[in-house]
């Protein structure tokens, strides 16, 4: 009798004995026995089938990867005493620049979980074949945690100083280094779950499934002897993104089938992860763990249970918010002045510094209740929501929690079957005007009735009791309050050096965005901050005196101030002088290059508006000589894309104007689907066009140009080194 | 070549190597409970007034070097939370090798602003850490590693390690200062009367020691190191000071630390780790002979040798290191049975198929990385990878060669390196110091030194066509050299079809709008280069003003591609690599046009480089021709306004456009030839 063959039965008498043996005993003996008995519990390679033998790419993208994944199969099996999960793959090599990524084999198993089994197969093309057991595989414990710090953040140190999480406890490696193409590299996995990570255990589990080779045939699918019966597993299977997919149920198992499975390829602009990458929904809950929802009706009742124990106002709030909303006349004004309060004089600080005197550690922090948080003048995000609920609700308005999704995602969790576990964000309902307005003070650079660019388009839903009440949060170009705008005031010199001041102004989303990006950051930083991204667009740029004016009331504007030297702004030809008009786009680039066909949907963070003006004042003894303007480009109606442009030369003042506006996303439009790409890569070669748009000057009559750059260079000469430009408080 | 991990204290460290120790001190089992009173002491300390997230107070090491040789070492760290995001620096980190070191003890604290009761954090809270990246098959180099992560702002956490390390080489490597400012640094090392610890300032300014009166007991201190600001091209580690340390045990004794007066000493003593890995098989014999079967040429049979050890997979796998302290190979019959290895591994593997190939050769010691250079002052561990020195057979020369007094003409190669072919090097290694390891005496070699155009040169036409729609066509011949080449080898080799199209319109999209590719064709060329042509075409070209004048720039390749300095004060040198670039563009004027006035010509001298940039018109086609040239430098920081200069010079010439008229002119306006 085999060892495999000795494990059944051991794992079956714990089964039949569980009446007299205590739960937990009887747990901790699995954990520590199952992976003995399965040690050696070999894998019987199947026969591969002939159209795998000799499979050859089936799509573009299989030739492009460079390898396909031919068969994926995974099986999650229950029993008392565990969840065995399974993982098979066959892999074929087409091109020898996959061979490596094929042949490097990397298993991570996080504890507790045990790895029982990995083997791996190679079958030639010519037929031979190779097989690897457990012990050929490299085993590295990764991780050891300990209890402190290190094992709760789960992250540790890497070598460039960053923390970095741990993705796993151990690691079984195996480098195959002789593919060739047409080799077929099979790999088997056998990882045990013991009852102790599993008992009480209720949720959704969200399992990726492409791969950075296409997948022709994906199965996955969970079942057990005693699943459905006796063992208050209540399982369920979705997906997302997977467009071929199918549901089966045979017997006990649920399954579901995928083919033609793309790789994923990042893109410029596309949506995030969540919302577009392929991955398996599986629905747990086990033992005697009740918790776990069925529908989104069990969902909404939950969140209506969870939401009346965190609004509930204290006899302090009632008090507070009664001296907040002295004397408004609306309860719109008296939600504003509630809602600056929350953001005024609680210190969020998810966001900034605690208040002086304020000591939380992180258990206090996560412990802190929205009345302590009142008291301590200082909240995280989601508490100041609450606080803001709670008062709200104390100065007479219908107010409660409400959830979403996280943020920047658009994915319709309303839509998507568990979508529950994707809901993970708390935002504040009123109700004004007999209609639902949502509000997050605790973003604490939205002003009041704007929000976070990330929050727009998702799906909210309200904490109601028995009627799941959705509501779906508009993308809203504001083009009165999101705008940027940008001055400037020049003076090209006859070497072609531009030297001026540049003002920028940014409110709505662009000030939230600043804010958030410099959240924490040294005054010095803040400064080299925006010297880089000046830089960016004008690499040789010289900034100086650089000031920011943020007093942090996100009611006000930022506004960011310098002086701007380019040395090399203009070119000069001969006699003449050429530059572009449109000085902090002189040198951009088009949004889109790529000439490859695109996979995803291209998705705008937000809609903006940028107006620049900008004012050269041209050197003395030149004129313009060709005064072209760019053309506009205009599509708002089928893209909401739209760059207007008033250029103008004064002769009078020697002065060349320019007014431009370039809007993105108007009336929403962020959201485009992947065969809209080359329309929208045209439109902003037409931009990039436009903003590099350039202008010729001559010499006046009679004018002798100066030498712009000397034949030779004088030798060397060493130059002292110059002051750091000063750093302003901000 | 040499695994290293860095401690939280910001800490290089190398592999140490010793026997193991006769005696091993029994192990402190500590309560971690209160704070220590160094800790307390540190956290009594008036905060900066500055903005820094955070600040060290102490980082300190304290090594106990015993008469058997056995390294004792406590390394206290300590560190304040000033502000928001400052947080995660409460954390602390020591290397070790797993079966090797013995941690004694590791205790932790965290000391809240508040004044409540500090947090002790005991061994077991401790995570065990494999020091891994994705090269990695196996290593048993560990972290022990701790992070506080309830700390907040004006939070002091410090933490002390007790380590035993009883394979080492009486060698470490450290730095001190970084991202944040460190209020006080400490080295102290107690040897035995008669042994002596020697260091050397790798970066940084030398402190003097403070020594006992019996000359046991060496200190060395640092005070209020600010924090370094992040610059662009500063060379590495960015840490303000870094030391080399060597114990040094008076001649005669009996310790495996070795003594080290000379390069060959410790040449000598790498050869014995090393020398015994160079084993042969049956599969060693078979495949050196089968690689070089019918090849009668020299030269082939070394070039068939090498490219067979650069095809090994680059993988890591650390095993035992601690006997070998990472400067040991695996057996070369391993590496080549398991088909992969690190450098010294590939090195040692190609030692041994050029011997059954009757070729001799050496595995040689280098120091990679940005501004690095080895201290030949200092012979010592300095060292951070391994190649192969091959000594030529008479009747075969290669223009590489060099010519050294003890093993004759030598070509160096560097066999990880998977794309620079035999007869070349990885520019990071040109002109560097090299220790050749065999027991024969011998100090540091200078590895040859190669010029830009060989370093990372590219030499680039493109005849270019206006089609009537105001589009482009354009073919593109780039002939590239060292590193340039090696990368269009690997991307011939791993890149799919699109990726390759894409690295080409990403390249030509700085200038032209409307791009589509053809799948570029590569093909390798005499002397290591690397031919590619390409095919493109753009939907627009230039600007057409008032349907006149055409205005064009045919720097199409290098626009905006000049690296830009800021206008500010230096506080590091600036490295810069080696460039070579030379570009020919010429464009067909369409029938009836002409420049009326060509750009003047560029010609930009500098001790780090020179730049030639002009516009001619020849045979009715517009020919724009440029230069560019930098020499691999470190440049001081007092220089770093020249380079800026120059650079800005270069990023200005390099900027001109080009006016056609496209009417027709009388032959009198057409400027031909070259105009100065």
């Amino acid at each position: 009798m085999s060892l495999h063959s000795v494990s059944v039965p051991a794992t079956n008498w714990f089964v039949a004995s569980s009446r007299r043996i205590p739960r937990r005993i009887l747990q901790l003996l699995v954990l520590i026995t199952w992976p003995l008995g399965n040690l050696s519990a070999a894998y019987h390679w199947e026969a591969i089938p002939a159209e795998h033998q000799a499979a050859k790419p089936k799509t573009p993208e299989a030739t492009e990867a460079g390898a396909e994944v031919l068969l994926s199969r995974r099986r999650l099996s229950f029993s008392d005493s565990g969840i065995t999960n399974e993982d098979f793959h066959r892999t074929i090599v087409y091109d020898e620049r996959a061979a490596e990524n094929v042949g490097r084999i990397r298993i991570t198993v996080n504890l507790p979980a045990v790895l029982t089994d990995c083997e791996a197969r190679i079958t030639r093309s010519d037929g031979t074949v190779r097989e690897y057991e457990m012990k050929d595989f490299s085993r590295t414990k990764a991780v050891e945690r300990g209890r402190g710090g290190v094992a709760r953040s789960g992250f540790v140190v890497d070598d460039n100083d960053h923390a970095v999480l741990v993705s796993g406890a151990e690691l079984y490696q195996l480098a195959i280094t002789d593919l060739r193409p047409g080799d077929l590299v099979e790999c088997y996995q056998r990882v045990e779950e013991n009852m102790g990570a599993l008992n009480g255990y209720a949720g959704e589990r969200l399992i990726q499934v492409q791969e950075p080779f296409p997948i022709r045939s994906l199965s996955f699918s969970i079942g057990s002897d005693t699943f459905g019966k006796n063992s208050g597993y209540q399982t369920g299977l979705s997906w997302c993104n997977l467009p071929n997919a199918t549901q089966e149920k045979s017997g006990d198992s649920l399954m579901v089938r995928a083919t033609d499975i793309p790789a994923y390829r990042k893109e410029k602009d596309a949506p995030p992860d969540q919302d577009i990458r392929a991955y398996i929904i599986m629905r747990l809950a086990s033992g005697n763990f009740t918790f776990g929802f069925k529908n989104w009706k069990e969902f909404a009742d939950y969140l209506t249970d969870e939401a009346r124990s965190m609004e509930r106002p204290t006899g302090a709030m009632k008090k507070l918010a009664a001296e907040i909303v002295a004397g408004a006349g609306t309860p719109g004004e008296k939600l504003r002045r509630l809602y600056d309060y929350c953001q005024r004089n609680i210190t969020n600080y998810d966001f900034e510094d605690l208040p002086a005197g304020v000591h939380l550690s992180g258990a206090e922090r996560r412990a802190l209740t929205p009345a302590k948080a009142l008291e301590l003048r200082c909240g995280s995000a989601t508490v100041i929501t609450r606080i803001f609920v709670a008062l709200a609700k104390a100065a007479g308005l219908e107010a409660t929690l409400a959830i979403t999704t996280r943020s920047n995602s658009m994915l319709r969790a309303d839509r998507a079957a568990y979508g529950w576990k994707f809901m993970n964000e708390w935002v504040a309902a009123v109700r004004l005007d007999d209609k639902w307005n949502y509000y997050a003070p605790g973003m604490r650079w939205a002003p009041f009735g704007q929000v976070y660019w990330q929050d727009q388009g998702t799906a909210v839903l309200l904490a109601q009791k028995g009627k799941p009440a959705w509501a779906l949060r508009p993308v809203i170009t504001d083009t009165v309050n999101d705008v940027r705008t940008r001055q400037g005031a020049f003076k090209l010199s006859e070497q072609g050096a531009l030297t001026g001041t540049v003002t920028e102004t940014l409110s709505g989303q662009h000030a939230m965005v600043w804010r958030h990006r410099n959240k924490g950051k040294k005054p010095s930083e803040i400064i080299a901050f925006i010297r880089t991204q000046v830089r960016r667009e004008l690499a040789s740029a010289e900034l100086s005196d650089i000031a920011v004016e943020d007093d942090r009331d996100n009611t006000h504007p930022v506004v960011l101030r310098y002086g701007l030297r380019v040395p090399d702004f203009a070119t000069l030809a001969g006699g003449r002088i050429i530059f572009a008009h449109d000085v902090l786009n002189a040198r951009a680039r088009p949004r889109y290059t790529s000439t490859e066909p695109r996979l995803q949907p291209i998705r705008f963070p937000y809609g903006l508006i940028i107006r620049d003006r900008m004012e050269i004042e041209l050197p003395e003894g030149y004129e313009l000589e060709a005064g072209d303007a760019p053309h506009p480009v205009d599509h708002a109606e089928n893209a909401g894309i739209k760059r207007t442009i008033a250029l103008r030369y004064i002769p009078a003042k020697n002065l060349i104007s320019s007014d431009s506006t370039l809007s993105i996303g108007l009336e929403g439009r962020i959201l485009f689907p992947a065969k809209a790409y080359e329309a929208l890569k045209t439109i902003f070669e037409q931009i990039n066009k436009a903003e590099t748009h350039t202008l010729v000057l001559k010499p006046k009559p009679g004018h002798i140009p100066a030498p712009a750059i000397p034949m030779v260079t004088p030798p060397p000469v060493i130059e002292q080194p110059e002051e750091p430009d000063n750093d302003p408080e901000v | 070549m040499i695994p290293r991990f860095e401690s939280s204290a910001g800490r290089l460290k190398i592999i140490r190597f010793a026997i193991v120790a006769a005696a091993c001190l029994p192990a402190v089992t500590m309560e971690a409970a209160a704070p220590p009173a160094w800790l307390v002491q540190d956290a009594s300390v008036a905060p900066l007034p500055d903005q820094n997230q955070a600040e060290i107070l102490r980082d300190e090491t304290t090594i106990t070097i015993n008469g058997q040789g056995e390294w004792r070492e406590v390394q206290r760290y300590a560190v304040r939370v000033r502000h928001s995001g400052g947080e995660k620096h409460t954390r602390m980190r020591v290397g070790f090798v797993d079966k090797s070191d013995e941690i004694l003890a590791a205790d932790a604290w965290l000391l809240p602003a508040t004044g409540k009761r500090p947090t002790a954090y005991r061994r077991k809270d401790w995570a065990n850490v494999a020091d891994m990246n994705s090269t990695t098959l196996y290593t048993d180099i560990r972290w022990l590693a701790h992070i506080a992560d309830t700390s907040a702002v004006g939070d002091v956490y410090g933490g002390e390690v007790t380590v035993i390390r009883r394979h080492n080489s009486g060698q470490d490597q450290l730095t001190f200062g970084g991202e944040l400012p460190l209020r006080r640094g400490r080295l102290a090392v107690q040897v035995p009367a008669g042994w002596r610890p020697e260091i050397f300032w790798l970066k940084g300014r030398s402190v003097e020691p403070r020594v006992s009166s019996d000359g046991c007991v060496w200190t060395w201190e640092l005070t209020d190191v600010p924090a370094t600001r992040n610059e662009l091209w500063a060379p590495r580690p960015a840490a303000p000071f870094y030391v080399a340390l060597k114990i040094q045990p008076p001649p005669g004794t009996n310790t495996t630390i070795p003594r080290l007066e000379t390069w060959a000493d410790f040449a000598r003593w790498n050869e014995r780790l090393m020398q015994p890995q160079c084993d042969t098989s049956a599969q060693i014999k078979e495949t050196a002979a089968r690689l070089t079967a019918g090849l009668k040429d020299p030269w082939e049979k070394l070039e068939a040798l090498a490219r067979f050890a650069q095809k090994q997979n680059y993988i890591q796998q650390y095993e035992n290191t601690g006997i070998g302290f990472g400067y040991r190979p695996r057996l070369a019959s391993e590496v080549l049975r398991a088909g992969y290895g690190d450098c010294k591994d590939k090195a040692n593997l190609l030692e041994a198929l050029l011997r059954e190939a009757g070729f001799r050769s050496h595995i040689a010691i280098v120091l990679v990385g940005i501004g690095r250079t080895v201290q030949p002052d200092w012979p010592g561990q300095q060292f951070n990878h391994a190649i192969t020195a091959i000594e030529l057979p008479d009747g075969l020369t290669h223009p590489a060669e060099i010519t050294h007094p003890v093993f004759g003409r030598l070509l160096f190669f560097d066999p990880t390196h998977p794309w620079v072919p035999l007869g070349q090097l990885p520019w990071q290694e040109h002109g560097g110091l090299a220790l050749i390891i065999s027991g024969r005496e011998t100090g540091l070699t200078q590895l040859p030194g190669f010029k830009p155009e060989q370093a990372w040169g590219s030499d680039t036409r493109i005849d270019l066509t206006l089609v009537p729609s105001g589009g482009l066509k354009g073919v593109l011949t780039e002939l590239d050299s060292g590193e340039p080449a090696a990368q269009d080898r690997a991307r011939a080799r791993h890149a799919s079809p699109a990726a390759k199209r894409d690295y080409w319109v990403k390249r030509i999209a700085r200038s032209l709008r409307g791009i589509q590719v053809a799948d570029p064709a590569g093909e390798e060329e005499a002397g290591g280069r690397y031919r590619t042509r390409l095919e493109f075409s753009a939907r627009e070209f230039g600007q057409f003003v008032q349907d006149k004048f055409l205005l064009v720039r045919l720097d199409l390749l290098t626009r905006n591609t000049v690296p830009m300095f800021p206008r500010m004060a230096r506080a590091q040198p600036v490295v810069i690599r080696p460039v070579y670039d030379a570009q020919e563009v010429r464009l067909p004027l369409p029938p009836g046009s002409a420049v009326p006035e060509l750009p003047k010509a560029s010609s930009l001298v500098s001790e780090y480089g020179q730049y030639s940039g002009k516009y001619t018109v020849v045979d009715g086609s517009l020919v724009y021709k440029r230069t560019l040239e930098l020499r691999a430098a470190t440049i001081p920081p007092e220089r770093y306004g020249l380079l800026r200069t120059f650079l800005g010079q270069v990023a200005k010439a390099e900027a001109t456009t080009v006016m056609i008229h496209l009417h027709q002119v009388s032959g009198a306006d057409q400027v031909s030839g070259e105009k100065r």
